[in-house]
């Protein structure tokens, strides 16, 4: 057995009061050889029932005051502490739960640090480790298998080790399993700050590939996007955040217009000739084509009929467009007959070629066209389409720096991706977020069998950036959307083998909905109280001891929990010593920074 | 069950026991350890423990006499004649120097060092249980010449208890163990103990002699009437140089020409066994009043190791005495007794396990492929450094 150290001697509900014995106080004890910890504050016993050991916790301790005189009148007090049941050892195996009460007189004994172990390593088969038990200083060995088909939370303030802790935890996935899993499972690791470009996380280099995305200039790296993502109206809502009554379905029209006659050689070239010829043609010419029309010239890059368009002005008289003819001569050109048509527009319409333009420029070409096939044929009014067309332009100067798209069917991720968003603008940092998880979650959804053959892990680091719910600059709709994809990827991404590990410093910004999704959490330091009220609110595993030591957590220790663990953790995270591994987000060291450089030169 | 450090936080609260072996004063004094290989098994060496033994049983009573002669010269004079006030005075001596003052001056290093580590150790036990027990099985003065220097030098403030009471004749008693000094206010309203190191030679000591019907300790003494006659000189210079041969075997110490009269062996023996030490092959006391204080201390480590949260290190020991080793192995039943036994080298480890095989609350403690001299028993397996105050 193991080290008696006191009796049961009240049951009051869930609390039970042991009496305990005098060497009981020592830090340490042995038996056997086994090390022992001595009853404190949160240490563990167990109490003998029948063939079970109920497991207890130690939450409080006092003398009793009432104390027996002895003979020669010394005062004697007894040492009692309150315990709590939490679960209870048969046959070897811990299980969770209080199902037996002890009884007065039932003896306390002291658990081992096998047995402690044991407790909170259940499920887990001894290969995962990321850190040891805070106070016990156990190796814990999580139940892996359990952890990543569920959806994670870390969360802690700036400098309590998140990113230590996220690190870990892959990093230890990657050592582990990263042979077998090559193959079956994509991640793809969201990164704001540029933390994660080196080579963090993997063993072999190979299978990890970093984007360093680039707003301010083209140096960046350019994320290969496949064509059909762009030709999505979906993803194109997304991506120019199209209102959803007229601009989405403007969108889908563009889209579909191309599907249709996508087999067809030339057939973007025959289409623009077409809208040219229809717009000039046209017996109602409207003054706010030609803006349209130059546009679309200047994309396809015909420079000859940029010129011509751009002498070409509205004739108010006769509500058409007109053009001077070349000097000599003083006369006008005018478009609206078929023969005007033919006679001076048409040779220079009919040299265009658009077999080398770039898939955001056939893009916006096509919106344009489209725009111009609508107005003509009234479908729609101008002023609801025009803020779409100003978004497009602008948005696509940000999206040409940033994506490569190819109809290359292979798909170029590797096993981990990372995607460092670190040079890019505010805009960038919030769609493309929202626009890879909708491209994998979507493609992911539709090529995963049942059974899930295959997993998608997205990795969002600092993600308060994207799934807050307080920014008060974006649009209400367009925030609701971006939200909600993310909540229907939370909600049934599970389903489908897609998981999220979010990271962040704000909790309480995050959506609830998505908070209340999480399966499994790793809290470090936070004191704030609107995030501590919402972990209280949203985690129904966290008890009230290891709640109340959240605020008080040193730098790298965090309190586990969540449906892969019985019972709450508190642990102290492996600390990466190599440098390379680490995540770059270490503090500054002011000391040596201010100390280089003491040479200055004061002459 | 093996680790490379005894954590201190750990056993600090629990009542600690040291044994200390011949191996901790190895550089001043050697050891029983030789390079003689043994004839019957040729991967094994021999000690002085079992040459004696097989000469015993043999019945060769003059190589017997000769290796004892050998013993006293080389061992037990040594350790009467040391006087540590060559090598404890301040002299500047470099760490790594390999000069035989030096070595012997690390030695006393080591010690101080060790002695330091226990008082800083027991400053950490709560009031009025800062004491501890040495064992330990050799006969020099190590220990009390470097407490002695210590206090000297007034860093530390301990005591160092060796079970002798008086004032100009200090008599042995096993009963003054158990004494332990308190300090108290001149107006006797609060009261603090001293830190105490209670040190128990357990085959006695080089500074004991017999006087009447007690034991007197004196360090100062350095005689010691052995009478060797000078005729075996040469016969000891051959042992020597065959003991310390790793080519030669058990069988080359009988080829050794001995040449003593009965009359030689019987005053060597009848001087010799007034030593108050124990010998390597058995313990054998001649006079009751050293064979009852031998008793006494055995039964002092027996009760040590029976009590409730006691800890037992041993460092440099053997446990080739087979008394000891039953001993402990008896007390071992206890469950909330923790021994941790520090091994020289592999070699080591393996006949440790073997000797402590089955008992749970044995840790064997070894450096991987490192030996665990002093130096490295200081450094990384008992390092109290963490309690030192930085100067």
């Amino acid at each position: 057995m193991s080290i008696d150290v006191g009796e049961v001697i009240a049951v009051r509900g869930t609390q039970v009061t042991l009496r305990i014995f005098e060497e009981s106080s020592l830090e340490t004890l042995f038996y056997e050889g086994d090390k022992y910890k001595g009853v404190s504050i949160r240490e563990y016993l167990s109490i003998k029932r029948g063939f079970r050991q109920i497991v207890c916790m130690v939450e409080g301790e006092f003398l009793d005051e009432n104390r027996f005189d002895n003979d020669d009148n010394k005062k004697q007090y007894i040492r009692k502490v309150e315990v709590k049941p939490i679960g209870y050892f048969e046959q070897n195996s811990f299980y969770d739960g209080v199902k037996v009460m002890p009884m007065i007189k039932d003896k306390a004994y002291l658990l081992n640090e096998k047995q402690v172990g044991q407790i909170f390593s259940q499920g887990a088969d001894g290969t995962f480790k990321i850190g040891n038990m805070l106070k016990e200083d156990i190796p814990v060995f999580l139940p892996w298998s359990k952890i990543f088909n569920s959806h994670i939370g870390i969360f802690g303030n700036t400098g309590s080790g998140k990113s230590n802790t996220l690190t870990k935890l892959y990093t230890e996935l990657f050592d582990s399993f990263e042979d077998v899993i090559k193959g079956k499972s994509t991640f793809l690791l969201i990164d704001f700050n540029g933390e994660y470009v080196g080579n963090q996380l993997i063993k072999d280099t190979s299978n990890k590939k970093s984007y360093k995305l680039k707003t301010r200039d083209d140096s960046g790296d350019k994320f290969p996007l496949p064509s059909s993502q762009i030709w999505n109206t979906e993803i194109l809502a997304l991506l120019f955040q199209a209102t959803a009554n007229t601009q989405t379905p403007f969108l889908n029209r563009v889209v579909e217009g191309r599907e249709k006659f996508k087999s067809n050689p030339d057939s973007l070239a025959i289409y623009i000739k077409k809208t040219f010829e229809h717009c000039f043609v046209s017996t109602s010419q409207n003054n706010d084509s030609l803006n349209q029309l130059k546009v679309i010239a200047k994309h396809i890059g015909a420079e000859d009929l940029e010129e011509k368009l751009s002498k070409i002005f509205w004739y108010d008289q006769g509500g058409k467009f007109a053009c001077h003819k070349p000097p000599p001569s003083t006369s006008w050109e005018f478009f609206d007959t078929q023969d005007g048509y033919d006679a001076n527009l048409k040779p220079i319409v009919d040299t265009i070629d658009v077999e080398d333009i770039s898939v955001f420029d056939e893009l916006l070409v096509r919106i344009n066209l489209q725009l111009l096939r609508d107005l003509n044929n009234g479908y729609i009014q101008y002023e609801h389409i025009q803020p779409l067309l100003k978004r497009v332009e602008s948005a696509m100067t940000d999206l040409i720096k940033i994506f490569n798209v190819s109809d290359n069917a292979e798909s170029p991720f590797k096993l981990l991706n990372v995607i460092s968003l670190r040079d890019c603008n505010q805009a960038t940092k919030k769609i493309v977020p929202l626009l890879l998880a909708k491209m994998f979650y979507q493609e992911h959804r539709n090529s995963v069998t049942n059974p899930v053959d295959k997993t998608l892990h997205f990795i969002i680091d600092e993600a308060h950036n994207i799934l807050s719910q307080q920014s008060n600059r974006e649009h209400e709709s367009w925030k609701d959307y971006r939200l909600e994809m993310f909540e229907e990827i939370i909600k049934e991404g599970r389903k489908f083998g897609m998981f999220l590990t979010l990271s962040s410093q704000r909790p309480a910004d995050i959506s609830p909905t998505i908070m209340s999704q999480l399966h499994n959490f790793f809290i470090h330091r936070l004191v704030n109280d609107k995030d501590l009220f919402l972990i209280d609110n949203t985690i129904s595993t966290l008890d009230r001891m290891s709640k109340s030591l959240i605020p008080n957590l040193a730098k790298g220790s965090c309190v586990v929990t969540g449906t892969a663990f019985d019972l709450p953790i508190v642990m102290q995270v492996d600390y990466i010593e190599n440098n390379e591994h680490r995540p770059a987000s270490d503090d500054v060291n002011l000391q040596k920074l201010w100390s280089e450089n003491v040479e200055v030169d004061f002459f | 069950m093996s680790n490379s450090c005894i954590p201190l936080s750990d056993i600090y609260q629990q009542k600690i026991n040291f044994i200390i072996g011949s191996g901790a004063s190895h550089g001043l004094f050697p050891t029983l350890w030789l390079p003689l290989k043994d004839s019957n098994d040729e991967t094994k060496t021999e000690t002085l423990e079992t040459l004696a033994t097989k000469l015993e049983q043999g019945g060769c009573k003059n190589h017997l006499t000769l290796l004892f002669m050998y013993y006293f010269r080389k061992v037990i004079e040594p350790a009467i004649n040391f006087n540590p006030n060559d090598f404890l005075i301040d002299n500047p001596c470099e760490r790594d120097s390999s000069s035989d003052d030096c070595l012997k001056r690390k030695v006393l290093d080591n010690y101080e060092t060790f002695i330091d580590s226990i008082v800083r150790l027991l400053q950490q036990k709560s009031a009025f249980s800062r004491r501890c027990n040495v064992f330990t099985t050799n006969y020099d003065g190590c220990i009390p010449f470097v407490a002695d220097y210590l206090l000297k030098k007034n860093s530390l403030d301990f005591v160092l208890n060796d079970g002798a009471t008086g004032f100009l004749d200090k008599t042995l008693s096993a009963k003054n163990f158990s004494n332990y000094v308190c300090r108290s206010g001149v107006f006797g309203k609060n009261s603090t103990d001293i830190p105490q190191i209670n040190l128990i030679n357990l085959h006695g000591s080089a500074y004991w002699r017999k006087s009447a019907d007690v034991i007197k300790v004196d360090y100062s003494s350095h005689e010691a009437d052995v009478v060797i006659p000078e005729s075996v000189g040469t016969s000891l210079a051959q042992l020597d140089s065959v003991l310390n041969d790793a080519t030669k075997n058990t069988r080359d110490v009988l080829a050794i020409d001995v040449q003593l009269s009965s009359q030689e062996i019987e005053s060597f023996w009848n001087s010799y066994n007034q030593l108050p030490i124990v010998n390597p092959t058995k313990w054998k006391f001649h006079e009751t009043v050293f064979e009852e204080h031998y008793y006494q201390m055995l039964r002092l480590l027996s009760y040590q190791l029976e009590e409730a949260n006691s800890v037992l290190i041993s460092f440099a020991f053997s446990f080739a005495d087979e008394h000891i080793l039953n001993l402990v192995k008896r007390s071992l039943s206890n469950p909330k007794l923790k021994v941790y036994i520090c091994c020289f080298n592999d070699q080591e480890k393996a006949v440790m396990h073997e000797r402590f095989k089955g008992y749970r609350n044995v840790e064997l403690i070894a450096l991987d492929g490192k030996v665990l001299d002093f130096d490295a028993f200081n450094e990384t397996v008992f390092n109290a450094d963490l309690l030192r105050d930085g100067e």
